[in-house]
């Protein structure tokens, strides 16, 4: 009998980039190690290129495996061909490191970044030959399948899934669980008990126990960060503030879930950072050394899930970014470091940090990579240490009007300041808009071409030339959970098509402007996922067994067969497209992220008189998340 | 100028090219190793490769020169060995006097395969000469065509194990194939991802 390896070999030839499936990369860790007993897949539902590219589960990945008695693997979503071969030569779907049946593994992670994947949590499933449900896997010894990322801020569309939610940052509630597997799995593993003891690690959350009686208060929190030791008195705090709030009157279930606090590590530079990252044998998206600078973001955009999900404030210190940096380039080789974060020029360090690396970069002819500058973040002298190509810049709204409903709080000046880049070299501009903002107009999109116009003029009088590219890219808001945006309505697929068609023309008489747009359709669903409620379970199985998977692909999304599945299901997207009573309960009021309601719905107010918020680094504007932790650590 | 001989096994097969020329230089930073660089918006290393093997075939002839001053061959490849990827590591290094243009000097490549099929079979396999048709597909059509005259020579080693020598350089039999003629003509048994290049025979600058 052939191995499983030996018959995956025999198909890889017929499969477009086989190396998505072979592992094989320089920096994997040791998968014989001896007191391995316990099997964890982490499985990214997309491609391999994508899944690769993302800092978290490589983050994961590292610090489970950095564990005795635990090996991690990975396992992407497989393109068509793949699963076209496997499911003929009787393949199931396996891990890279080890080529192990997913079946076989203690416990499933899913990577749930954005709501476009979840159909390919089913799709992953089935070809893993696991059932759907949780509750249908009750018998059968199957493994813990768990959920984690950004989406799991609102897990009641999903939850049906899973076995375990982790909300918030992973690394520690991941090792936590993981030692408690570990822990349950050699006194007889218990599913049940497991369950019950892993909702008392902070950020864990057990969809089917939301009802049930929690014991952690009386047994003891098992905090998985260790440099908290707190966790217990939070949780009882937040209870009991939030069973204060108005009763339940979205929620299908009729009562109130018990809530969860997001898990937050309190010190960035004690966590665990892959300093060995894996190097990828084919090109991925982002194909290069990341170095994470700081969680959350004192920016406050109001439709930024993000910036609110991730707070509190927590930097790296300049030593810890300038080291990591370094044994990091040194570990993979790579030729580029981006310093990544949510908005990278506001880190303390920032120019420290990129001064102090430059003569090991130099030596080692590696580039550095500034993503995410605002405008009024970057400075001139930065542009001295990273490659003169392309700039990137948000402004998000065309006039000044309708950046201060957002928050987005960059001035007509600091769009000027794109004059010290032009002086420094740069000939291309990318900017990133959205449409169907809350209280957009016409002007609001005239706005958008002005600022084309005025850059333009800019680069023309500073540089002399005429050769500047400016490239606008337009997104689609979706209002998000978490922010103070959260209530509002998502414009409608036609309203967003007559501005896309408005602004194109606008843009078309000036020079050098190229103009790009994001799909309507994708973000109307996206929209209805993410502020979805619990009867969407049964929606996301109806369309992939229709069909749906890649979602997030334009060649293979088809709205018009979500749109079939809904109406088969007999749920009306418009009950999540339309705007929310800011006095009702929504899906997500049990999950705790520290950030108070009562904060957005002022920010909120704020937003609609156009009134803006200062940056948090400026003051704290008392959000309610340094419960969690103290921004900044308390340098505020 | 080193010229580094390397090996491409395991999933390391399924590398493209273009992948391992970008690994290469991954590989090199890693190990600390410094080669020139070219000039220009994009500067690249100057690294040279012998031609390109298909994908899923394995290999233990595969060379890369690398121009890269003050260091000696040894060095250059414990310290690679100590940087590369299990199906990447390196076999032998020498010195060039200059860039030794595999591409243009290549004239056969050698592989081997484990065969199995009749005992008539592979005796008639082992006596090809001459003529030899095969047809395939190429950009959707069907081609037929006599490649008796690319097929340098077959060894055949105990009962199972054949080494064919196959034109390339300008003129290229790729052994996919032959070997899936062999098949339809005599009936036997392959697997193609354990096929293995093990030698490069070069011309009259034979690097090695």
């Amino acid at each position: 009998m052939p191995t499983l390896e030996q018959r995956i070999n025999r198909i890889l030839l017929n499969v477009e980039k086989p190396a998505r499936y072979t592992g094989g990369e320089f920096n994997t860790p040791n998968m014989k190690k001896a007191q391995a007993h316990n099997k964890l897949a982490l499985c990214f539902p997309d491609v391999y290129e994508i899944g690769m590219s993302n800092l978290g589960l490589s983050i994961l990945y590292h610090a489970v495996n950095a564990l005795p008695a635990w090996t991690a693997e990975r396992c992407f979503a497989v393109k068509a061909d793949m699963a076209r071969e496997m499911n003929a030569n009787g393949i199931p779907l396996f891990s890279l490191e080890t080529k192990t049946p997913l079946r076989e593994f203690d416990a499933i992670g899913f990577s749930l970044q954005y709501e476009l994947l979840y159909t390919n949590v089913l799709y992953m499933l089935e070809l893993a030959g696991i059932p759907f449900r949780a509750a249908d896997r009750k018998n059968g010894n199957y493994p813990l399948i768990i959920a984690g990322g950004p989406c799991t801020v609102n897990p009641a569309p999903t939850e049906a899934f899973f076995d375990i939610v982790v909300v918030g940052e992973g690394e520690n509630a991941l090792v936590a669980l993981a030692n408690l597997i570990d822990e349950e799995k050699q006194k007889g593993f218990d599913r049940e008990r497991v369950l019950e003891r892993a909702e008392c690690i902070q950020g864990v959350y057990a969809p089917a126990r939301a009802h049930a009686n929690n014991k952690c208060a009386t047994s003891g929190v098992q905090n998985g960060d260790k440099t908290s030791s707190s966790g217990t008195r939070k949780r009882t705090v937040l209870k009991a503030v939030v069973e204060d709030l108005n009763g339940d009157k979205t929620s299908s279930s009729g009562t109130r879930k018990r809530t969860v606090l997001k898990a937050t590590v309190e010190d960035l530079n004690k966590v665990f950072y892959p300093l060995k990252p894996l190097v990828p044998n084919i090109e991925i998206v982002h194909d290069r050394a990341v170095m994470e600078l700081y969680r959350g973001c004192g920016s406050g955009c109001r439709f930024c899930q993000a910036g609110f999900y991730y707070r509190p404030l927590r930097e790296k210190d300049a030593q810890t970014v300038i080291n990591c940096s370094k044994a990091m380039i040194e570990n993979t080789g790579f030729d580029e470091l981006t310093m990544s974060s949510l908005s990278s020029g506001d880190y303390t360090h920032l120019l420290e940090a990129v001064e102090a690396l430059k003569d090991f970069t130099d030596k080692k002819r590696v580039r550095i990579a500034l993503p995410s500058l605002r405008l009024n973040s970057f400075d001139g002298r930065l542009a001295d240490y990273t490659r003169k190509s392309s700039l990137t810049f948000a402004p998000e709204a065309g006039t000044q009007r309708l950046r201060d409903v957002i928050n987005k709080n960059i001035t007509d000046a600091d769009i000027d300041n794109i004059g010290a880049m032009f002086e420094a070299g740069y000939r291309s501009v990318k900017l990133y808009f959205m449409l169907g903002l809350p209280t957009e107009t016409d002007e609001d999109l005239d706005g958008i071409a002005e600022i084309c116009r005025r850059l333009r003029a800019l680069y023309v009088k500073t540089v002399g030339r005429k050769d500047v590219t400016i490239s606008v890219s337009c997104s689609v808001f979706i209002p998000k959970p978490v922010t103070p945006f959260q209530w509002e309505r998502q414009i409608s697929v036609e309203e967003m098509r007559t501005k896309q068609y408005y602004l194109r023309n606008k843009l078309r008489d000036i020079k050098g402007v190229t103009f790009g747009w994001h799909d309507a359709e994708t973000s109307e669903l996206e929209s209805v996922l993410a502020r979805g409620d619990e009867r969407l379970a049964a929606v996301i199985e109806r369309a992939y067994a229709d069909g749906c998977k890649f979602d997030g692909w334009t060649e293979s999304f088809d709205f018009a067969k979500w749109q079939g599945a809904f109406q088969k299901v007999g749920v009306d997207m418009g009950d999540y497209t339309r705007a929310i009573p800011t006095d009702a309960t929504l899906p997500w009021d049990f999950i705790d992220t520290g950030v108070d309601k009562s904060y957005l719905l002022a920010e909120r107010e704020k937003g609609l008189r156009a009134e803006v918020t200062a940056n948090c680094r400026d003051g704290c504007n008392g959000c309610g998340a340094n419960k969690l932790g103290a921004c900044l650590a308390g340098k505020l | 100028m080193i010229i580094l001989k390397y090996r491409k096994t395991g999933s390391a097969r399924y590398i493209s090219h273009i992948d391992v020329l970008r690994g290469m230089g991954r590989i090199l930073r890693r190990a600390g190793l410094e080669p020139t660089f070219s000039q220009g918006f994009n500067p690249h290393m100057n690294l040279y490769f012998s031609p390109p093997i298909a994908l899923g075939l394995g290999s233990v002839a595969e060379y890369m020169a690398v121009d890269i001053p003050e260091v000696s061959p040894e060095d250059f490849l414990k310290k690679y060995n100590a940087a590369a990827p299990d199906g990447l590591k390196g076999i032998s290094a020498e010195y060039a006097e200059k860039n030794p243009n595999f591409a243009a000097n290549v004239k056969a490549f050698v592989y081997r395969t484990e065969l199995k099929g009749s005992a008539e079979a592979l005796a008639k396999i082992e006596k090809i000469k001459d003529v030899y048709n095969i047809t395939y597909t190429q950009k959707g059509e069907t081609v037929t065509k006599d490649v008796g005259a690319l097929i340098r020579k077959i060894e055949r080693r105990g009962d199972s194990e054949f080494f064919f020598t196959l034109a390339a350089g300008a003129e290229v039999l790729r052994p996919d194939r032959l070997l899936k003629q062999l098949e339809v003509d005599f009936g036997i048994e392959y697997s193609l991802p354990e096929v293995t290049k093990t030698e490069q025979l070069f011309g009259v600058d034979n690097p090695r």
